[in-house]
């Protein structure tokens, strides 16, 4: 297997994960989403196709500004600290694993490389990973450290805001 | 055509009280996590075609 950048002229061998917004996004977007500096999509191939990928994006975690009444509680709270009311973060805009593939570990491989790649080589600054998970990946974002961004219930949920803290492993 | 890759929306409320409180009270990861973290990134890297 090999770690590549999808770049323009790729052509992809069968991939599918068991979603079809996964495949979707693979298939019909991750190119649109290079070539418009959206995203990045790298892929792990295997010698029959894509085994996995994962597209990474900027993001941000942000508090609301306008919302004086929880500020007050936050710096009542927490006085020690200077807050922010943004934060850099790295976002997992899709990670997916082919059906043949599944079941190694390579999922959490990925989230691990992400995380070291962006404690140990951080070249912007960048202190959260974020993920819009699916209702279904929920508890393997969970295991692998990753906590909810909103109490609301999940039912009817697409999907739900998750992150990580890069500061737990500096 | 996909779900669009969005920025992660705004926190208001309880949701950035919480997220404010996780970070202040968030431990380190324990050295066997580091270690696991390490080994799981390490197998990517072997995969590496280009400088990341």
């Amino acid at each position: 297997m090999q770690l590549i950048r999808l770049v323009e002229d790729y052509s992809f061998g069968p991939f599918d994960c068991g979603e079809a917004d996964l495949n979707d996004f693979l298939l019909a977007d991750a190119k649109d989403y290079a070539s418009q500096l959206l995203a990045v999509t790298y892929l792990i191939e295997s010698t029959d196709g894509v085994a996995a990928y994962f597209a990474l994006s900027n993001d941000r975690i942000s508090l609301s500004d306008s919302d004086k009444a929880t500020w007050r509680r936050i710096k009542r709270d927490f006085p020690h600290r200077k807050h922010r009311n943004d934060y850099p973060a790295v976002k997992i805009g899709r990670l997916a694993v082919d059906r043949r593939y599944q079941g190694r570990q390579i999922g959490t491989s990925i989230i691990d490389f992400v995380k070291k790649t962006f404690v140990s080589n951080n070249r912007t600054g960048c202190c959260f990973i974020t993920v819009d998970a699916v209702p279904e990946a929920v508890g393997f974002y969970k295991s692998n450290g990753f906590l909810l961004l909103k109490s609301a219930t999940m039912q009817n949920m697409e999907t739900v805001p998750m992150y990580y803290n890069l500061r737990k492993l500096a | 055509m996909a779900k669009p890759i969005e920025t992660t929306p705004t926190l208001k409320g309880d949701d950035a009280y919480n997220f404010v409180a996780q970070m202040e009270n968030g431990s380190k990861e324990s050295a066997e996590e580091k270690d696991r973290v390490e080994k799981g990134a390490s197998f990517i890297e072997s995969l590496l075609t280009f400088v990341f």
